[in-house]
């Protein structure tokens, strides 16, 4: 501390100017009574001595010197001694000063202990980048001279301060207008002016920084960002917000993990998909269901990708909780709308889950505790660099145990229900400019409510990605991976006839994307992907040596999607700028009912910003989607088989057009969006009545075509910093169907255009979180919509010993309205900052008004009176508590 | 610390588990009229034909027979195989229904079910020509067995012979004898006020009742190695309170094979009525059968038609053997009357039990002035829609 002191105060007395102060009256000749500042300056202007002074404000004494020369300095020096100035010599100079030590020479080591705080190291060219810490200085990119047209590219990895963990979505951008953002990997590519430029860096939840650089050619700049202190009535513009007005890309919704783990849910347990599904947009048929629906899509036209694998069923226990570890998730990304032109493969949306890297400068990790699951992760560096890092998390069930607590009578007490499921994932920085990444993920779910039967399902995914940039202007991205999906049912209640059944989907991926900044103002994105899928439609085997089941494979089905495709974003103004993109989709099915299919599909969205604030877009797409669920249930359905494109089942394709609005207000705090959409679907997989779906050889037969379209309003407030953050949404949107062929009196009702068993008209969603101090915080979470369509029975008829119902047309009637208000509490006891271990506590209320709401209607035989029943989940307030420990 | 914990796991799964299934009105008025015909032609045996008309959800007028149709079977050889028409049931069935006597129907012929229905119009009616379906196994017996904790009660089947894997359906003729809650021993005349004992059997405590099983019983021998079940459960309840299993049940089956089509119709049908709106359901389907109106195909007619020969089985459950039922009864507690009250109680549907006896009186000859009544229905079996119509051969001496 005193060094810099002195440091300061050297620095003060050399940038200061000294003024001369007005002398006194002479005494006698060569004698004076002058003030110190007069003397210093006489000392300086008239005995010509070098002296550099600090003037002490409080100093008024008058000082008499009689003497001559040397004789005189001499003097002066020692009467300002005694006034308790300090007077050294430096270098043939004098420094005058109150009351400090004066050191000649730093201490040993001092320049290297500095450097290696600030982890700084200037080196021009490609092979490392300067890592920059402190915003006061002056940062010099590339070599002097090598500038092409005054322009020059500067690339680099923001990293967080604390982990070293690469940070995805941190806006980059100078005052003149460049702008980039940085990707998954927390890289950033972004063309500069030669000269002084002050660069940018804006993150969600982090301190905004700002660079000083002199730009002299293309060059590296890394940044390390810390995590914002919450400032209670602070509030900053966001990254969401920049990009939202920059990007001409719409339709995206961006979710923290740590705004997922303040709403509140189910059992506390913090759940990326609950989340999701209260983005504007996003339906669901109800609390349990094995997925999401899209302005009016359905549950497998989402790509769910978790890192780069896709999940086929993302959920656990049949949809009551969601397949991801908060634990190890980074962010989720969903497109609905504009969906980039390296995605494909299904016609409604594609969700995007980022698990975070290790922590690259200390093991860590923590524990959760909740009513149903306990959950643990581990993370840290593998090596001293904390180039090669590790993440590693687990999360199981007890419910098992809960279901024996159970009386006998219960009927829950013989049954089974648990889960398990475990992440693992390396990542390794070779130098600056590579970095490869392995993660793997591994979920099982067991269910079972009678001895005899019981159901099963797994993922199994793995993949390795490899970063590389080469130049300033290009980068790669590749990435391979396999993915596997099973499920079986096992029933043994009768030996001879016992068996299981099974299903599977095995798929091997490839996808090389590239991108190439041409300028300023044109990015380029290219590439290729390569699917290769392989399906199990159905096996069943006999189950024991009793049984007589003749085993019975369906044929697999195989087949190659191969996709090339490129796209520019190309900035026209600093206000408007325009996506465009080609994707070339070949699929070949081979095997039986062998097919070749091939598609273009155009991916355009433009916006032009009328001010910093207010940001009008507009974008149409075409998507194909060649894989297809095949489940008759609405609801959830653990068997849920998949079938691929054949010469009889043709590929679904769609296309959307939306047009949206985007304001920033009260001081960019408040993020307000519009957006209408109008989609289309042809080859909508429906089913005919009575379809028998398992073990079907002609499942194709099954099947019926029908033609999908949607159209809806979307309007969003939202807030992300602050006390109060959160946000608001009503939306309004219908999704209706149509059978494309007219199979007579078979068709479905008659050929009329009828609702999708997800058209939910008017929705209302309120996520919101006020933070009292630092230490408590409450969470609401506010649902209402309007309730789904289903096929009631609009008749009775006495057949085969009893009421049998007669169903009214498909989708005709409507479940009541669906209301749901989450409440919950989160303590955090502790905020040392050097602590081993930080403890969090949440307790919450899920449907805090005990509300009954429907999920579904059905109808039973009592006694001869048809009687209706309404099943409800969750039909009364669950609290819950859960229990959070993060190792530092 | 952990009991804490424990109680509210507890708390939070047994409220989740608990509170879940609630009454529910949609309010929908529904469809009515539309004709329904069942009625497998069961070529070797008796075919059982019920015609009647659909009922809105709300009615609770019964089934709407539809009693003076015409109903016959016809072979393609030009033969007409006419029904009896039982306006008040038979010995088959408690319903009305129309009985044909189909056992010598030419097998290598096709054959289809005509119903004539002259109200409130004439309309003619019939089912698509069926091939008449043979091969399959025959039905060698049946067996009831009920789980060691008695809370599940199954109907199993053995077959065996079929000379190829194929569908399945039988087809239940169900007697069972069940009692009142309390015998009565004495019944009160009205016009002289007086209570008199039922003389030999006559009681009104034990009643039988006939219907096809409401279960939709079907199996499919596709996936098997052989055209053979053993031991199949064709259907099961859990229901300690079902009637059919509370005294004697005798339980006759007559299996026949479906055509696929046919499978499909009564797998969707089972699934439409027991499956619907749960977690996992599928889609409710609307069905489409193989009967229509000749004359305006555009009707809507319920109903699918399956020819086949076939083989049956019978066999009794005793309820001193299954031990599977259990009622707890209703709690009524009868009333003791003097004289003066008795024909209030009477008009207002109270029957006289038995000769009251203070708990205080030795004397078992009891106080002939006062009587314990309770309400008709726990002492008139015929309350509960049975009869006493008693079966031939009856293996209980219960009349």
């Amino acid at each position: 501390m005193k060094r810099l002191t002195l440091i300061g105060l050297l620095l003060l007395v050399t940038l200061l100017p000294l003024r001369a102060q007005r002398a006194g009256e002479p005494v006698r000749r060569g004698v004076y009574r002058v003030e110190v500042d007069a003397l210093a300056s006489y000392l300086r202007d008239t005995l010509r001595l070098p002296v550099y002074f600090v003037r002490d404000t409080a100093d008024k004494a008058s000082y008499t010197v009689d003497a001559e020369g040397d004789a005189f300095r001499e003097k002066a020096f020692a009467l300002l001694r005694e006034k308790g100035y300090t007077v050294a010599e430096y270098d043939g100079k004098w420094f005058v000063f109150r009351g400090r030590d004066f050191v000649r020479t730093l201490p040993v080591g001092y320049f290297e202990n500095r450097r290696a705080a600030e982890e700084t190291a200037v080196v021009y060219g490609d092979d490392a980048a300067q890592v920059t810490t402190f915003q006061n200085k002056i940062y010099e990119i590339g070599e002097k001279g090598t500038a092409r047209g005054g322009k020059a590219f500067v690339r680099g990895t923001v990293r967080d301060a604390a982990s070293g963990e690469p940070i995805v979505g941190v806006s980059v951008y100078t005052e003149q207008g460049a702008y980039s953002v940085t990707d998954a990997a927390g890289l950033y590519r972004i063309q500069l002016p030669a000269g002084d430029v002050s660069l940018s860096f804006s993150g969600y939840s982090l301190e905004d920084m700002t660079f000083h650089l002199k730009v002299y050619g293309d060059g590296a700049l890394d940044v390390t960002m810390k995590e914002k202190v919450f400032a209670l009535t602070g509030a900053t513009v966001t990254a969401e917000t920049a990009v939202r007005h920059r990007s001409a890309q719409m339709g995206i919704e961006t979710v923290r993990i740590n705004t997922i783990k303040k709403v509140p849910v189910a059992f506390g347990e913090p759940d990326v998909l609950k989340v999701v599904m209260t983005l504007p947009g996003v339906k669901s048929v109800g609390e349990v269901s094995n997925g999401f629906n899209v302005r009016g899509g359905s549950t497998d036209q989402n790509l769910i990708l978790f890192n780069q694998n896709t999940l086929y069923n993302p959920s656990h226990m049949f949809g009551l909780l969601s397949a991801f570890n908060s634990d190890i998730i980074s962010d989720v990304e969903l497109y609905k709308s504009s969906i980039p032109v390296e995605y494909g493969g299904r016609i409604s949306s594609v969700l995007e889950v980022r698990s975070r890297d290790g922590n690259g400068k200390k093991v860590t990790g923590s524990l959760g505790l909740g009513l149903l699951t306990s959950r643990a992760h581990l993370e840290g560096p593998l090596d001293k660099e904390g180039k090669t890092t590790f993440i590693v998390g687990g999360r199981m069930t007890y419910s098992n145990w809960m279901l024996r607590l159970l009386p006998e009578g219960s009927g829950y007490h013989d049954g089974t229900a648990d889960f398990g499921d475990v992440n693992l994932g390396i990542s390794h920085r070779i130098n600056a400019s590579n970095t490869i990444q392995a993660s793997g993920y591994f979920s099982h779910d067991r269910f079972s409510f009678s001895r005899d039967t019981s159901f099963r399902y797994d993922n199994l995914n793995g993949s390795v990605k490899w970063r590389s940039s080469f130049g300033e202007r290009h980068s790669l991205v590749l990435s391979a991976g396999y993915d596997t999906y099973s499920y079986a049912i096992t029933d043994t209640f009768n030996p001879e006839t016992s068996y299981r059944l099974s299903t599977g989907i095995r798929q091997a991926f490839v996808k090389p994307v590239f991108k190439t900044v041409l300028s300023a103002q044109h990015t380029l994105t290219y590439g290729a992907s390569f699917t290769h899928y392989d399906l199990q439609p159905g096996a069943y085997l006999p189950e024991g040596d009793a049984s007589i089941v003749a085993p019975n494979r369906l044929d697999r089905e195989r087949a190659l999607e191969s996709a090339l495709f490129a796209g520019d974003q190309w900035n026209i103004t600093d206000a408007a700028s325009l996506d465009a993109g080609l994707r070339y989709v070949n699929y070949y099915k081979y095997g039986a009912k062998q097919k070749m299919y091939h598609a273009p599909e155009v991916r355009i969205s433009g916006k032009y910003s009328f001010t910093d604030h207010l940001t009008a877009k507009a974008g149409f797409n075409t998507m194909t989607q060649f894989i297809h669920k095949i489940s008759n249930s609405v609801n959830i359905s653990p068997n849920d088989n998949w079938k691929m494109s054949d010469a009889d089942v043709l590929p679904q394709r769609g296309w959307q057009a939306a047009t949206g609005l985007y304001a920033t207000v009260a001081k960019g705090t408040v993020e307000l969006s519009a957006e209408v959409y109008y989609k289309q679907v042809r080859n909508f997989v429906d089913y005919k009545s009575g379809a028998i779906l398992e073990m079907n050889p002609n499942l194709s037969d099954e099947l019926v075509r029908t033609l999908g379209r949607a159209w809806g309003v979307e309007l969003m407030a939202r807030r992300n910093m602050g006390k109060l953050n959160g946000w608001v949404s009503y939306t309004w949107s219908r999704s209706l169907q149509r059978e494309m062929e007219d199979r007579g009196s078979a068709t479905i009702n008659g050929g009329a255009w009828y609702n999708s068993s997800y058209d939910k008209p008017h929705d209302f969603k309120m996520v919101a979180n006020y933070r009292f101090t630092h230490r408590f915080s409450f969470s609401a979470n506010l649902d209402y919509s309007t309730g789904r369509p289903v096929t009631v029975p609009v008749g009775k008829y006495w057949y085969s010993g009893s009421w049998r119902l007669m169903y009214s047309d498909r989708n005709s009637y409507r479940i009541p309205d669906y209301f749901r208000l989450d409440l919950a509490v989160s303590v955090e006891p502790s905020h040392y900052l050097k602590q081993f271990a930080h403890m969090s506590v949440t307790f919450g209320v899920y449907n805090a008004t005990g509300r009954h709401n429907a999920y579904s209607i059905y109808y039973t035989n009592e006694d001869g009176a048809i009687k209706g029943h309404m099943l409800s989940v969750f039909a009364t307030q669950i609290p819950y508590i859960n229990l959070n420990l993060k190792l530092r | 610390m952990r009991s804490l914990l424990k109680s509210l796991m507890l708390c939070a799964l047994l409220f989740t588990a608990a509170s879940c299934i609630y009454d529910f009105d949609p309010q929908i008025e529904g469809t009515r009229g539309l004709l329904v015909i069942e009625g497998d032609i069961l070529v070797g045996d008796t075919t059982i034909v019920q015609v009647s008309r659909m009922s809105a959800l709300s009615d609770d007028a019964g089934v709407q027979s539809v009693k003076n149709a015409n109903v016959y079977v016809e072979s393609s050889d030009g033969t007409q195989y006419m029904a009896v028409n039982h306006l008040n049931g038979s010995d088959q069935l408690d319903n009305p229904h129309y009985a044909i006597d189909t056992r010598t129907v030419n097998v290598s012929k096709r054959c289809r079910l005509v119903v004539q229905v002259y109200d409130p119009s004439y309309q003619f009616y019939a089912s698509e020509w069926l091939d008449i379906q043979q091969g399959g196994s025959v039905l060698d017996s049946i067996g009831f067995s009920v789980n060691e904790d008695r809370t599940r009660l199954d109907v199993n089947v053995w077959n065996h012979g079929g000379t190829e894997t194929g569908y399945y359906r039988w087809v239940g003729r169900g007697v069972w004898e069940y009692s009142a809650e309390f015998r009565a021993i004495v019944y009160y005349v009205p016009a002289l006020n007086k209570i008199l004992p039922y003389e030999n059997n006559e009681n009104y405590y034990y009643c039988w009742r006939r219907h096809a099983p409401r279960e939709i019983m079907i199996a499919s021998t596709l996936g098997l190695n052989e055209d053979k079940l053993s031991e199949y459960s064709v259907f099961s309840t859990e229901n300690k309170r079902d009637e059919r299993f509370s005294i004697l049940y005798s339980l006759t089956l007559f299996q026949e094979r479906l055509t696929p089509e046919a499978y499909a119709y009564w797998l969707a049908t089972q699934r439409n009525t027991s499956d619907a709106g749960g977690l996992m359901s599928a889609q409710p389907s609307d069905l489409q059968g193989n009967i229509s109106n000749v004359n305006n195909p555009d009707e809507k007619v319920i109903g699918y038609i399956n020819a086949s020969t076939v083989t049956r089985a019978q066999k009794y459950y005793r309820h001193t053997v299954g031990k599977f039922y259990y009622s707890p009864g209703n709690g009524t507690v009868p009333v003791v009357l003097k004289e003066n009250a008795w024909l209030t109680y009477y008009n207002n549907d109270y029957r006289p039990l038995w000769i009251y006896i203070p708990p205080e009186v030795e004397d078992m000859t009891g106080q002939p002035d006062r009587y314990e009544w309770a309400p008709s229905y726990t002492c008139d079996c015929r309350k509960s829609g049975g009869n006493k119509n008693r079966p031939a051969g009856w293996p209980y001496e219960h009349y």
